[in-house]
């Protein structure tokens, strides 16, 4: 069986060719085939060439491993996925991170969105004062002292 | 910080900007008093975590005092589901504690109530037919009710 290639373009007019299985992942994309009926560039309005480039490189990753044993993936292939993904979402700085969240939003491919949002709560949340949250995600406090306080005495037991 | 800058991002407030539905999801990853705490970032956060669908409650030694925590933050809650709540007791509980968690989390609507209690337990006040799932940890059941499925870890 031939293997069918499909063409997308980022927002900012970059064009990807991959693999029809690489593109299926998303649970979006096959939609906007069904729409297309002139079956050939799917134009991506929300992602931008570099996110979409990231989101081909998991989506890639991810195909290869999933075809890679004939069905039922070996624990250690599992393992090794799991540390490339993880090695993945370590390698981006926080607005890639943020943007990468939103493409696999948009594009609906749930491990990717799953990945990311695991990911942003445990390396941006978990573990940290209020401060050190503010201070990771780059939040501004636009409470008074007095205004902050009140929160805090709201819901005491939290920051105990 | 320090490393952000070595990496070169530029310093913005991203994750206030995501919609609602991203933050929720995010926020329903991590224990209830993280995500509580998280009201005190900014004005726009105070109540946020009233609308995350899925509760995690651990109980540490005081269990009057997390009752108290608890049924304070079920009835605070807003979200119009409440998908999951799982409550990890560490502690020997009376059963009123449990009919009284159990009463507030239907009153919240929830779809999943998760129970690890770490004694035997046998009150069937948690049955309810709105209740999907109840999965009890660690703990004997007697009286099931015959509409809520039960599942055993």
């Amino acid at each position: 069986m031939s293997k069918k290639n499909i063409v997308l373009k980022s927002s900012n007019g970059i064009i990807f060719e991959v693999e029809e299985a690489v593109a299926l992942q998303s649970e979006t994309i096959p939609y906007m085939i069904e729409d297309d009926c002139a079956n050939d560039t799917i134009p991506l309005a929300n992602v931008t060439g570099d996110i979409l480039a990231l989101v081909i490189e998991y989506c890639k990753k991810h195909v290869v491993v999933a075809d890679g044993d004939g069905g039922g993936s070996s624990s250690s292939s599992q393992e090794d996925l799991k540390n490339w993904d993880a090695q993945f979402m370590n390698d981006l700085d926080q607005s890639k991170i943020f943007n990468l969240l939103l493409a696999a939003d948009f594009l609906n491919i749930k491990t990717l969105f799953d990945l990311t949002c695991q990911f942003v709560a445990d390396t941006m949340i978990k573990g940290k004062s209020v401060e050190e949250v503010r201070r990771t995600l780059n939040i501004e406090k636009d409470y008074t002292s007095e205004e902050e306080a009140k929160a805090r005495q709201e819901n005491e037991w939290a920051f105990k | 910080g320090e490393s952000l800058a070595k990496r070169g991002a530029v310093i913005e407030d991203r994750i206030s900007d995501l919609p609602e539905h991203l933050i929720l999801q995010i926020l329903s990853l991590l224990p209830t008093k993280l995500v509580i705490a998280t009201s005190v970032l900014s004005k726009q956060w105070r109540s946020v975590w009233k609308m995350v669908p899925i509760l995690q409650f651990e109980s540490k030694r005081n269990i009057r005092k997390f009752s108290e925590d608890v049924c304070k933050s079920l009835l605070s809650h807003k979200a119009p589901v409440l998908e999951s709540l799982h409550l990890n007791v560490n502690e020997n509980c009376e059963d009123v504690y449990i009919g009284i968690w159990a009463a507030i989390a239907i009153t919240r609507h929830v779809r999943e109530l998760l129970l690890h209690l770490r004694f035997s337990y046998s009150d069937s006040r948690v049955a309810c037919f709105v209740l999907k799932t109840l999965k009890l940890k660690d703990c004997v059941l007697i009286d099931i009710p015959s509409k809520v499925p039960v599942g055993f870890w």
